[in-house]
């Protein structure tokens, strides 16, 4: 398409569609990873196989250095990261021309942070999208390039959203690409500040179920949101922790429980727990450190109905 | 004063396409005597598909020209490469067209707004119409040219979403000399339940389905549903046996037999300054002036940011030959009223009624979704060829 010259910086299989599409093209000359990173080297190292492109492992202490090295070796007009852990200090995205751009897989500005998609799920909200954006000093800050949208479904999880966001950002790889090619500026616009809102790593208690103050519904937003990455949403019972993997809503609870209480714990009706809005919650995959199970075989572990989670 | 660049096209198919549109626009900024506030630069994009082209000319237009606003003649595909261009120098991409495609993704640019004919909604309705209202199966016939465009898919898919059972799908070939029903009279006499064609064809190829159609009584006979194209009084028709073709309808975006005073007012306008008479083309010409009316009013009242003034546009109708013309808040689509069109005699088409329900109709066409796997479509803009 052009001779754009990229390098291009990742850390999770989330950037594997957008990186499939700037090879396509033949834009990039090399692919940088933290060396810590096993499982995307095993990626890379398949998909890099047979195109000429050098994958760089860098370190935590010395990844200044080495990138300056690889972009002065490989002379990139652009920079792009498609999620990678290390902040760039200004020396580094300066030097290629066209400075650094990132694939950020939220929406900016109203979620800044390192885990945006989660971050989409836990505040319930009805939109995520990828925001393609220029590097600058800030973490998350620099001029929009370019947004999409797409809806969050009642019963995404944070597997088949990171999913549907990676092709958005292949698309907009695309795009972008044309936009290098056939302009003389990278367009971009000054993030609304007013609207900006940033978000850390989530805490143990953010991914815990509240089963007092949750409905059923934010429950299940927070089940989602931790499949598959967190195995579950945290819950526990007689002081025994474990997550909650997928659940699903049930008719409106018969009669008045204390939210957290286990209403059935049997194969003929499965894991079904009162939620504080008077729903039933039907518990039907359940993580534990002997693993996954059904809901129901929490039965097998002694708990029974009547007991509570908390 | 405003700087307006125009992107246009050009078409052997229909040759006055760009310079009908164009002086629709003219008039339009005549007769409302705001001619003066508007420097309009032009330019020619071609068939609207070479996007390196476009995109460089729009470029140059905010850059080195410094217009506040582009109107596009041209398609989807491309106005998605060109939203952050705009976005970011804050400048208005009026993208017009005749909607024979719908976006991927229908969430818009901050600065973006869309201006169509709404054809894709229109061939929805008609597909949904003749499920309604025939025993369910039908015989679908689209000219080579005319499938390559979403409103064939609209159209299909919403027969076949209400009911409709695809019997048989004839393409035809897109020379002339090779043009032939003969295998949807085979078709026929295999399914002997089929009344219903629903069928998608513009220009000769449209003039050449009309004639074969007279010339065959067991395809006059049907009921025959169509696409707005099938309905443009352009059409220069010449019967076979007969001038009946029994039951020809489709929903159709504007029709010069319209009442409406603003209606009335452009055919004259129009016709006594141009010498020709209104058709789609002077028509979205004339409507994207009424916009360029409504953009200037914004930034007399002191409104000159662009996603400001687009806002500002969702919120007023504008009364336009075609009635009344809104701006959808969701999508920055601007859509207007839906009239069922019949044509019992080729000369003669009628308009039977409006939808009613029109707005409600366009937000459940806008969650219209392309089936999942592999697509393909023209990348030229609908009758730019």
């Amino acid at each position: 398409m052009n001779n754009i010259k990229i390098i291009l910086l990742c850390n999770n299989p989330v950037a594997v569609p957008g990186i499939r599409e700037f090879l396509f093209h033949g834009n990039i000359t090399a692919v940088c990873i933290p060396e810590k990173n096993k499982e995307m080297q095993h990626i890379l190292n398949m998909l890099l196989k047979d195109t000429g492109v050098p994958l760089l492992l860098l370190s935590k202490k010395d990844y200044r250095i080495q990138l300056a090295v690889a972009i002065e070796q490989y002379k990139p007009d652009i920079g792009v990261i498609m999620t990678f852990p290390y902040v760039l200090p200004a020396e580094i995205i300066t030097m290629p021309a066209k400075g650094f751009v990132n694939f950020h897989y939220g929406l900016l500005p109203a979620c800044r942070g390192p885990q945006p998609i989660l971050w989409h799920l836990l505040n319930n909200d009805t939109e995520a999208g990828v925001t393609l954006h220029q590097l600058d000093a800030g973490i998350d800050t620099g001029p929009v390039i370019t947004q999409e949208k797409i809806s969050i479904a009642q019963n995404d999880t944070y597997g088949t959203l990171q999913t549907k966001l990676a092709y958005l950002a292949a698309k907009l790889s695309a795009n972008f690409l044309k936009i290098l090619s056939y302009g003389t500026i990278i367009p971009s616009a000054p993030q609304d500040e007013s609207k900006a809102a940033y978000y850390n790593m989530p805490g143990a208690k953010e991914l815990t179920i509240d089963w007092k103050m949750m409905s059923a519904e934010k429950i299940i937003r927070l089940v989602n949101a931790c499949n598959p990455w967190n195995k579950g949403a945290g819950t526990s019972i007689n002081n025994w922790v474990i997550g909650i993997t997928e659940a699903e809503i049930s008719e409106a609870g018969s009669e008045e429980k204390l939210p957290g209480t286990i209403i059935f714990c049997d194969k003929a009706n499965g894991l079904t727990v009162q939620t504080s809005d008077n729903k039933k919650l039907i518990i039907n995959i359940i993580y534990t450190n002997e693993g996954f199970f059904s809901g129901w075989k929490l039965g097998e572990f002694g708990v029974s109905a009547g007991m509570m989670f908390t | 004063m405003l700087r307006a660049g125009l992107l246009l096209p050009r078409s052997t198919f229909y040759p006055s396409l760009g310079i009908d549109f164009f002086n629709g626009l003219k008039e339009l900024l005549k007769y409302k005597q705001i001619k003066d506030d508007f420097l309009l630069t032009t330019d020619n994009i071609g068939f609207g598909v070479n996007e390196q082209e476009i995109y460089t000319k729009a470029e140059k237009m905010i850059l080195q020209d410094d217009v506040d606003l582009v109107i596009l003649f041209a398609d989807v595909m491309i106005t998605e490469l060109l939203q952050p261009l705009f976005s970011a120098t804050n400048k208005i991409l009026l993208t017009v067209n005749f909607g024979a495609n719908f976006p991927e993704n229908w969430t818009p640019g901050a600065t973006a707004i869309t201006h169509t004919l709404n054809f894709c909604w229109h061939t929805s309705l008609t597909g949904e119409l003749a499920a309604k209202e025939t025993n369910k199966q039908a015989v679908n016939i689209v000219s080579y040219y005319d499938g390559g465009y979403r409103q064939c898919f609209c159209m299909l898919n919403a027969h076949q979403v209400n009911g409709g059972i695809p019997v048989y799908n004839h393409i035809t070939n897109i020379r002339t000399e090779q043009f032939t029903l003969d295998p949807v009279l085979s078709a026929l006499k295999e399914n002997t339940d089929v009344s219903t064609l629903l069928c998608l064809f513009s220009g000769d190829q449209a003039e050449r389905f009309y004639a074969e159609v007279t010339r065959n009584t067991e395809l006059s006979r049907l009921n025959i549903y169509v696409s707005p194209m099938m309905l443009d009084e352009q059409l220069n028709l010449s019967a076979g046996k007969t001038e009946s073709v029994c039951h020809v309808k489709g929903y159709i975006p504007w029709h010069s037999s319209l009442k409406n005073e603003a209606n009335i007012s452009f055919q004259k306008h129009y016709n006594e300054n141009t010498g020709n008479k209104a058709n789609y083309f002077s028509l979205l010409g004339w409507e994207s002036g009424l916009l360029l009316h409504e953009i200037k009013k914004q930034h007399d009242t002191g409104n000159t940011n662009a996603s400001n003034i687009i806002v500002a546009l969702t919120n007023i109708v504008v009364e336009s030959p075609r009635g009344r013309i809104k701006t959808d808040t969701e999508t920055h689509y601007t859509y207007g009223p839906a009239y069922l069109a019949e044509r019992s005699k080729l000369s003669d088409i009628k308009i039977v009624e409006e939808l009613n329900g029109a707005d409600g109709s366009w937000q459940k066409f806008t969650k219209t979704k392309l089936s999942s796997g592999e697509t393909s479509n023209w990348r030229n803009t609908y009758l730019c060829i």
